[in-house]
C-alpha cells in the first residue's frame, strides 16, 4: 500500500516537472510582452507580412514605456510601411535577456545600452559600427556636443548614439545644511576629497543620531570610476601599455580607505544602515528622508529627488582628487544596431528621428539625462525646461569640459565593478584590509581582461 | 503484429514528454556541461580550457566559499525544521479536528506562495530596519533597530524561517501517510497501553518512515535550489550589481551561478559551478540513501 502511496507522489512529481518543462519557454517570451499593448499588437502585423517590422528593446517600467511608445507612434505615423515591435524588461531582467538574446542570435534590431555594456558587447562584434551613417547624415550629429557624442565610440568606430547622459554628481540638501548654521561652497568651484572629508566632520558635529553627513559611498560603482580616473596615470584608466589592469594597488586601496575612514569618522552610517536605505526606492530614500545630507548619484535623477522633498537640493561637483585631477566620466544611455539585424538602414532612420526630432525629443523630455544634440538642449529649454533639468544640463555641459577624455570601459567591467564593491563589504566589515582588498581586486581584474583576451 | 502494436503503443504515448525531456532538460544539461570545460561569454564562441573553471572555484573565487557555507546551513537548518513542523501539524490535523479540509487548504497556502515574488517583497518589509518584527519588538520595549534582512548574521535566518513558513506540501504528504497507517496497529498498541507519544514514535514514525524520507529528500533537493527568495530578498532584480546581501550573507549557490553567468557573463565558469551542485546534491542524497536502509521501514 505504502509503495504504490509512493509509486503515485512520484508520478505527480513527475508530471509536475513536464508540466513545469512546458510552461518554461512560455515564461521565457515573457519580457517581450511587458512592452504591454504595444508589444502584443505587432505580433499580429509580423505574421500579416505587410509591413516592415523592426524591433527594438529598451529597459522599462510603465510610465517610461509610456514616452516610447508615443515615439514609435510618431515614427510609424511618417513611415506607415513600418511596424515597431518593442521588448522592454525591467532594468534587473533586461541584461539577462539582452545576453541570451544575443547568444541566441535573436537580438532585437536596435538595442539600447549604457557606458557599461559598450565595451562588453562592441569587443564581441555583435554591433554595427555606425561611422557610415553619421558620414551620409542618416544620422545627422550636427550642433551636437562632440564630448557627449564620445561615449558611444569604441575603438575608432562609432557603434552607438546617446540618447540622454549623466554623470556622477554630489547633491546636497541645503536647506538643512543652512539650518545647521553652515554654507555650502560655490557651485564652480573644486574641493579636494581631504577637504570633503573634514567638512563633512563637521557637519556630523551639528546632526542628531542615526542622521549621517554623507551617504556611504562604498557601493557605488559609477563613483568608483571618477576615483580611478582623477588617479590614472598617462590616460592609462583600464588596460596599461601591457595589456594589464590599470589602476594601482595604491588607488583602490585609497578608495576603500577613504570609505572606511568616514565610516569610522561617523560621517557616514554602518554597512547595514548603507544597505537599506540603498534597497529603497529614490523617491523614499535617505536623502528625500533627511537621512544624509550629501549624496553622491547620477545628475539626471535631480528632478525624482527634488520633487520629492520640500527642501531646497543643489547640485556640486564630485571632489577632485588630492592632486588636483578631475576624474568625471559621462555616463551614455545609447542606442545602437544589432549586426544580426536585416533592416540596419531603417534602424539608422529609426535612431535619428529619435534623438533629433524636436516633437520626439519633447515627449522624451531628458528622460534618461542630457540630450547631445545642443538644438534639442536649446529648444527644450526654451519650452521651460523644469529647473532640476536645467540644472542637470548646465552641470553635464560644465563637467564635460573638464573631464579627461572618455575612454570605453573594456568587457569584463562589470564582473570587476561588482568585485570592486563586493570587496568593500568585506572591507568594511573588518575581514579585509583596504591593501589585501586592492591586491584581490587587481588579480581577479587582470583573470577576467586575460579571459575575454582570450 | 499485434503484440509489435501492443509493444509500441506506450512509447508512442510517451513520444511527448520523451520531446520535451529530450529539448529542454537533457540537450541543455549536455550543453552546460560542454560549457563548463569552456571559457563562453555568451556573444562569442566558447573556447576549451580544460578544468579550470573547475580549479578556480577552489582557487581564486571567494565567493565560491561564502555561498556554499550560506546554502548548507540553509539546508540543513531549514529543511528539518520545516519537516519537523509539517509532521506536528499533521499528527495533530489526524485527530479529525472539525474544519479539518479548511484548515488543510489555509496552511498549505504558503507552500504555494512562499517562492514567490511578493512573499520576499513582503519578507523585507518584515525584518527590515523600520518593518514589522522591529515595530513589535520596540512595543514590548525592546529597542531593536537593526535590519535583520540586512546584517550577515541574522539574514540567512529569516530565509530559514521563510521556508519553515512554507510547511503546507510535506504536511500534505505527511496527512495522506498518517491516514494510511493501519488503524489495528494503533489500536493494538493503545490496549497494550502504548500512551499517545509512544504510539507516534513507536508505530506512526516507524510506519510513514518512507514517506518521512521521501520528503526529506524532496526538501533537500529544492532547499539547495532556492533562488527567488534569495534574489529578491538581497537586493536583485533592480540593483547594479550587489546580489547576496552584505557581505555575501544572502549568496545562495544558485545565486552565485546566476550571478558569474548573467550579471558577470561567464556562463563557462556558471556551469561549472552548476555542475559542481549536481555532484553536492549527488552526494547528499546518497548518504540519506544510504543512511535509509537503518532507518526506513518497508513492510
Amino acid at each position: 500500500m505504502r509503495k504504490k502511496l509512493i509509486a503515485a507522489i512520484l508520478a505527480s512529481a513527475m508530471m509536475a516537472g513536464v508540466l513545469a518543462g512546458c510552461a518554461a519557454p512560455a515564461g521565457g517570451t515573457a519580457p517581450a510582452a511587458d512592452g504591454g499593448a504595444e508589444a502584443a499588437q505587432p505580433e499580429a502585423e509580423a505574421s500579416s507580412g505587410d509591413k516592415t517590422v523592426l524591433r527594438v528593446a529598451w529597459w522599462g517600467n510603465s510610465t517610461r514605456d509610456q514616452l516610447y511608445f508615443a515615439i514609435n507612434d510618431l515614427f510609424m505615423a511618417e513611415h506607415p510601411d513600418v511596424q515597431i515591435e518593442t521588448e522592454s524588461p525591467g532594468w534587473g531582467d533586461y541584461w539577462t535577456a539582452q545576453a541570451t538574446a544575443y547568444a541566441s542570435g535573436s537580438a532585437a534590431d536596435v538595442v539600447q545600452f549604457q557606458s557599461n555594456q559598450i565595451g562588453e558587447y562592441c569587443s564581441k562584434g555583435v554591433l554595427t559600427p555606425l561611422d557610415d551613417y553619421v558620414a551620409d547624415k542618416t544620422i545627422d550629429l550636427d550642433n551636437w556636443n562632440m564630448d557627449f557624442v564620445s561615449t558611444g565610440n569604441y575603438g575608432d568606430n562609432l557603434y552607438m548614439i546617446t540618447l540622454g547622459l549623466t554623470a556622477q554628481a554630489l547633491y546636497v540638501n541645503e536647506t538643512y545644511l543652512n539650518e545647521l548654521g553652515m554654507e555650502l561652497w560655490p557651485a564652480d568651484q573644486d574641493i579636494t576629497w581631504d577637504e570633503f572629508a573634514d567638512y563633512l566632520k563637521q557637519v556630523q558635529e551639528k546632526l542628531p543620531d542615526d542622521t549621517y553627513a554623507c551617504m556611504d559611498i562604498y557601493t557605488n560603482n559609477d563613483l568608483v570610476w571618477v576615483w580611478i580616473r582623477e588617479n590614472s596615470v598617462d590616460g592609462t584608466e583600464w588596460v596599461d601599455a601591457d595589456g594589464k589592469f590599470a589602476p594601482s594597488a595604491e588607488t583602490l586601496a585609497g578608495w576603500y580607505a577613504y570609505s572606511n575612514d568616514m565610516r569610522e569618522a561617523g560621517t557616514t552610517a554602518s554597512v547595514e544602515w548603507t544597505q537599506e536605505w540603498n534597497s529603497k526606492a529614490w523617491e523614499e530614500g535617505p536623502l528625500v528622508n533627511r537621512k544624509v545630507l550629501f549624496y553622491f548619484a547620477n545628475a539626471n535623477q535631480a528632478k525624482t529627488y527634488q520633487n520629492s522633498m520640500d527642501d531646497h537640493l543643489e547640485m556640486r561637483k564630485v571632489p577632485v582628487g588630492n592632486n588636483g585631477h578631475h576624474g568625471d566620466l559621462l555616463i551614455t544611455s545609447s542606442f545602437g544596431i544589432s549586426e544580426t539585424s536585416d533592416k540596419k538602414d531603417l534602424a539608422a532612420e529609426y535612431i535619428n528621428f529619435f534623438v533629433n526630432n524636436q516633437e520626439a525629443q519633447k515627449i522624451f523630455n531628458m528622460e534618461l539625462g542630457v540630450p547631445g544634440s545642443l538644438t534639442v538642449q536649446e529648444m527644450l529649454a526654451e519650452n521651460g525646461m523644469d529647473p532640476s533639468d536645467q540644472a542637470a544640463t548646465d552641470y553635464l555641459n560644465m563637467i564635460s569640459k573638464e573631464a579627461p577624455p572618455f575612454i570605453a570601459k573594456a568587457p569584463g567591467v562589470w564582473a570587476i565593478q561588482n568585485e570592486i564593491a563586493s570587496a568593500a563589504e568585506l572591507v568594511a566589515g573588518g575581514d579585509m584590509t583596504p591593501e589585501d582588498a586592492a591586491e584581490y581586486i587587481i588579480g581577479i581584474a587582470n583573470d577576467v581582461i586575460a579571459e575575454n583576451a582570450e | 503484429m499485434r503484440s509489435l502494436k501492443n509493444r509500441t503503443a506506450p512509447y508512442v504515448f510517451l513520444i511527448p514528454w520523451i520531446l520535451g525531456f529530450v529539448i529542454l532538460t537533457a540537450i541543455p544539461l549536455f550543453m552546460s556541461l560542454y560549457f563548463s570545460f569552456t571559457n563562453y561569454n555568451l556573444l562569442t564562441a566558447p573556447k576549451t580550457v580544460g578544468f579550470s573553471n573547475y580549479i578556480k572555484m577552489f582557487t581564486t573565487d571567494v565567493h565560491f566559499k561564502n555561498a556554499l557555507k550560506v546554502t548548507f546551513l540553509y539546508v540543513f537548518v531549514s529543511v528539518p525544521l520545516q519537516l519537523l513542523v509539517s509532521l506536528i501539524l499533521a499528527l495533530v490535523l489526524n485527530k479529525g479536528v472539525p474544519g479539518l479540509s479548511m484548515f488543510r487548504a489555509a496552511y498549505y497556502v504558503p507552500s504555494l506562495l512562499g517562492g514567490s515574488v511578493a512573499i520576499s517583497i513582503l519578507w523585507r518589509q518584515i525584518f527590515g530596519m523600520q518593518g514589522l518584527l522591529n515595530l513589535i519588538l520596540q512595543r514590548m520595549g525592546i529597542n531593536s533597530t537593526i535590519s535583520w534582512i540586512a546584517s550577515p548574521k541574522t539574514a540567512v535566518w529569516t530565509l530559514v524561517i521563510l521556508r519553515m513558513w512554507q510547511f503546507g506540501s510535506p504536511m500534505i504528504i505527511f496527512l495522506a501517510a498518517i491516514k494510511q497507517v493501519p488503524a489495528e496497529l494503533v489500536e493494538a498498541a493503545e490496549i497494550d497501553g502504548a500512551t499517545r507519544l509512544q504510539r507516534i514514535t513507536r508505530i506512526v514514525i516507524p510506519m510513514i518512515s518512507p514517506i518521512i524520507l521521501f520528503n526529506l529528500i524532496m526538501q533537500i533537493i529544492s532547499a539547495f535550489k532556492v533562488f527567488t527568495e534569495s534574489y529578491i530578498i538581497s537586493g536583485g532584480g533592480g540593483g547594479n550589481g550587489g546580489l547576496g546581501g552584505v557581505r555575501d550573507s544572502l549568496l545562495f549557490y544558485t545565486l552565485h551561478i546566476y550571478s558569474e553567468g548573467f550579471n558577470k557573463m561567464r556562463m563557462g565558469y556558471a556551469s561549472a559551478l552548476a555542475w559542481f551542485l549536481v555532484l553536492i546534491m549527488a552526494i547528499v542524497t546518497g548518504v540519506i540513501f544510504a543512511a535509509a536502509r537503518k532507518f526506513v521501514y518497508y513492510e
